[in-house]
């Protein structure tokens, strides 16, 4: 009989939880979609409630309950680290130390209290896996490969920042390990602090501002704050971080080496974050490209499954396909902290990889979370008195189609929602990828957030290399390719342009998702993992002969990805989006009632 | 929080720094856990990996 496990990550961000039956992953969720709290760090009640909820099951059904990382080895890195920065990290001490001595050292006892309130049968035996363990596990239990070689990367866990496994049946062995305070998730988090932007959410920014820069600075942070061996190892130069004493990144060593005191945030942007954007972004590829080598020596094995949170910097990704050390990578959507969740549950669960035979991965296009069927949506919609459309499945998608082909933006709200930070079909708002103002649209009058930021082109799968120069699928918008030669465009007189002003420039045949670098972070939709999506775009290249969308998530800046048809109306309305596809009910804006608010939503959203 | 109940905490808190401080020191003498030397050129950093 299979075991039936429920993972949890919590109390540090993006708290979640999934269920998996024996080798089957069932529900997967991040709390901050249901508590409406970007990043949410607390307790995942709502997230386990729903994957019980979609799995059919209560506590009393769950063999056991895995936990995603050792708050005890955690404790004792905290406790070194204090050991170690004495006297200058009192005030961080004084803040912290109340709270591991008062719960978190008891994490897994506050975890079964917390699971006994939610009244859902009684609470199974708690095991804690290690953090990288979760991680690595989320990278290659799901994935396509018989064996791997794994490579888990992020800020750090308990000790271990950089791990090198050996994936292997239902197994992930430990290979090598590099420990904190060395770690290249703490080095780019840094960077990200360094230019006004926030930690543990503001690095896909950083990413995304490296185009409009050079990497100046390379050199500089190659000689004096990372020392990388050719052997794929590194080390830090901890005398210019502050991440060891406390609440900040980086201090005055740090301000010194690069001209000046880190850009307040939301303040312009200057030439220097353009250029400190692209250098780091540089460095990080260098060394993901070193740990990649140093992983395909030690294994042999011709494929290579990513998971931590340096895995979500696609633009190494697709450096790392690029480069052909691999035959293919596959990355875990969900790679973040989120994941661990998932992956302790796989752990836990050691069940067989049935989705080995079929070709496919375990993760199912990753729509792991709750689903809403008509019956539900219509009694939302009655309820509301809003006015809606009801469509066959070939009359929606040949009239979302329509709409986009005209300009128009589209709320798609569709099946399960997504597990992990990006939208991919489920929970997204789509715009056509050949209009030149939609990046500056949906940027500015959708998503309300920084005109820099580009936008992610989905494509069919059957032709993604016509637009793009892809060595391998990419269905969860993990890698960036180049957007094919044959479909970029040369603008006389644009050649002089830098930073911002690049943005003037018409790049390619489908300019809303070309970064300008000629660059996007590409999704291919296959028909048998998403067969909505891939209806769409169908019908979409059937009417103008692109098989090419602009693909963003469903909210606004720093809301999270909305969850249920009530967070979908809400962003819909405060938006510019002029239609909701929800389920088969199709809602016009022009059709709608007036939308009114009392206060200022904008003001009650933190900025991300 | 009460005045006195405060005053406790930030006491024993700061007897418990106290205690970190002398530790860290002493713990310094015999090198430190956080800050690896930089390796000969011919080696790296990586740690083996125990067995979980």
């Amino acid at each position: 009989m299979s075991t039936t496990a429920l993972g949890i990550s919590s109390y540090y961000h993006d708290s979640a939880a999934a269920v998996v039956e024996g080798g089957h992953i069932v529900a997967a969720a991040q709390q901050e979609r249901f508590s409406r709290r970007r990043h949410d760090a607390g307790f995942p009640a709502l997230a386990v409630a729903s994957c019980l909820a979609e799995a059919g099951r209560k506590l009393d059904d769950v063999d056991v309950i895995a936990y995603y990382e050792d708050p005890r080895l955690k404790f004792s890195r905290v406790l070194a680290t204090y050991l170690a920065t004495a006297p200058r990290a009192w005030s961080s001490f004084r803040r912290s130390m109340p709270e591991w001595l008062g719960w978190k050292l008891r994490t897994l006892g506050v975890v079964h209290d917390e699971l006994a309130r939610l009244d859902l049968g009684a609470v199974p035996p708690i095991r804690r896996f290690r953090h990288h363990e979760s991680h690595a596990a989320s990278a290659f239990l799901p994935s396509p490969y018989e064996s791997a070689a794994v490579l888990c990367v992020d800020g750090v866990g308990e000790w271990a920042t950089t791990t090198l496994w050996h994936g292997r049946d239902r197994r992930v062995e430990p290979l090598r390990e590099l420990r904190f305070p060395h770690s290249l998730g703490l080095l780019y988090s840094a960077f990200t602090y360094f230019c006004g932007f926030k930690v543990d959410s503001g690095e896909y920014k950083l990413m995304g501002l490296a185009p409009y820069g050079r990497p100046v600075y390379a050199p500089l942070i190659r000689e004096k704050l990372v020392d990388i061996r050719p052997d794929g190892s590194f080390r830090l130069d901890t005398g210019y971080f502050e991440f060891l004493y406390g609440q900040v990144m980086t201090g005055r060593g740090f301000a010194e080496l690069f001209g000046g005191p880190r850009r307040e945030p939301e303040g312009p942007l200057t030439e220097r974050e353009f250029d400190l954007a692209a250098s780091v972004q540089l460095v990080t590829e260098e060394i993901m490209l070193n740990l990649a080598a140093a992983a395909r020596e030690l294994t042999g094995e011709r494929r290579l499954c990513l998971a931590g949170g340096v895995a979500l910097n696609c633009v190494a990704n697709g450096k790392l396909v690029e480069s052909e050390l691999f035959d293919e990578i596959w990355v875990q959507p969900a790679a973040g902290d989120a994941g661990g969740a998932l992956g302790a549950a796989l752990l836990a669960a050691n069940g067989p990889r049935d989705h080995l035979g079929s070709g496919r991965d375990g993760m199912r296009g990753a729509r792991l979370g709750p689903g809403y069927d008509a019956d539900r949506i219509q009694v939302y919609l009655d309820a509301q008195g809003l006015p809606y459309r009801r469509l066959a499945t070939d009359e929606l998608r040949s009239t979302v189609a329509g709409l986009l082909a005209e300009g128009k933006v589209v709320g798609w709200f569709q099946g399960r929602m997504e597990f992990g930070p990006r939208a991919l079909g489920g929970r997204s708002i789509l715009g056509d990828a050949r209009n030149a103002e939609m990046q500056s649209t949906m940027n500015l009058k959708i998503k309300f957030r920084e005109s820099f930021r580009p936008f992610a082109p989905i494509v069919l799968a059957e032709h993604a290399t016509e637009y793009f120069d892809l060595r391998q699928d990419s269905p969860y918008m993990l890698i960036v390719a180049q957007v094919a030669e044959q479909r970029r465009l040369q603008q006389a007189g644009t050649e002089h342009l830098r930073g911002l002003d690049l943005l003037r420039a018409r790049r390619s045949q489908i300019p809303a998702v070309t970064h300008v670098d000629h660059s996007a972070r590409v999704q291919t939709v296959a028909q048998d993992t998403d067969p909505d999506l891939h209806g769409l775009l169908t019908e979409f290249h059937a009417r103008t002969g692109c098989p090419v969308l602009v693909n963003t998530s469903f909210n606004v800046r720093g809301e999270p990805i909305v969850a249920t048809p009530e967070d979908a109306y809400r962003c819909f309305m405060r938006t510019d989006i002029d239609a909701l596809a929800i389920g088969r009910f199709l809602l016009l804006k022009s059709d709608q009632p007036p939308w009114h608010e009392d206060t200022d939503w904008r003001g009650q959203i933190p900025l991300d | 929080m009460t005045f006195a109940r405060h005053a406790l905490l930030t006491l024993l808190l700061l007897l418990a720094y106290l205690l970190v401080l002398v530790l860290g020191l002493l713990g310094r003498l015999f090198g430190d856990p956080l800050r690896r030397r930089p390796a000969p050129a011919s080696a790296g950093y990586w740690r083996q990996s125990r067995r979980y």
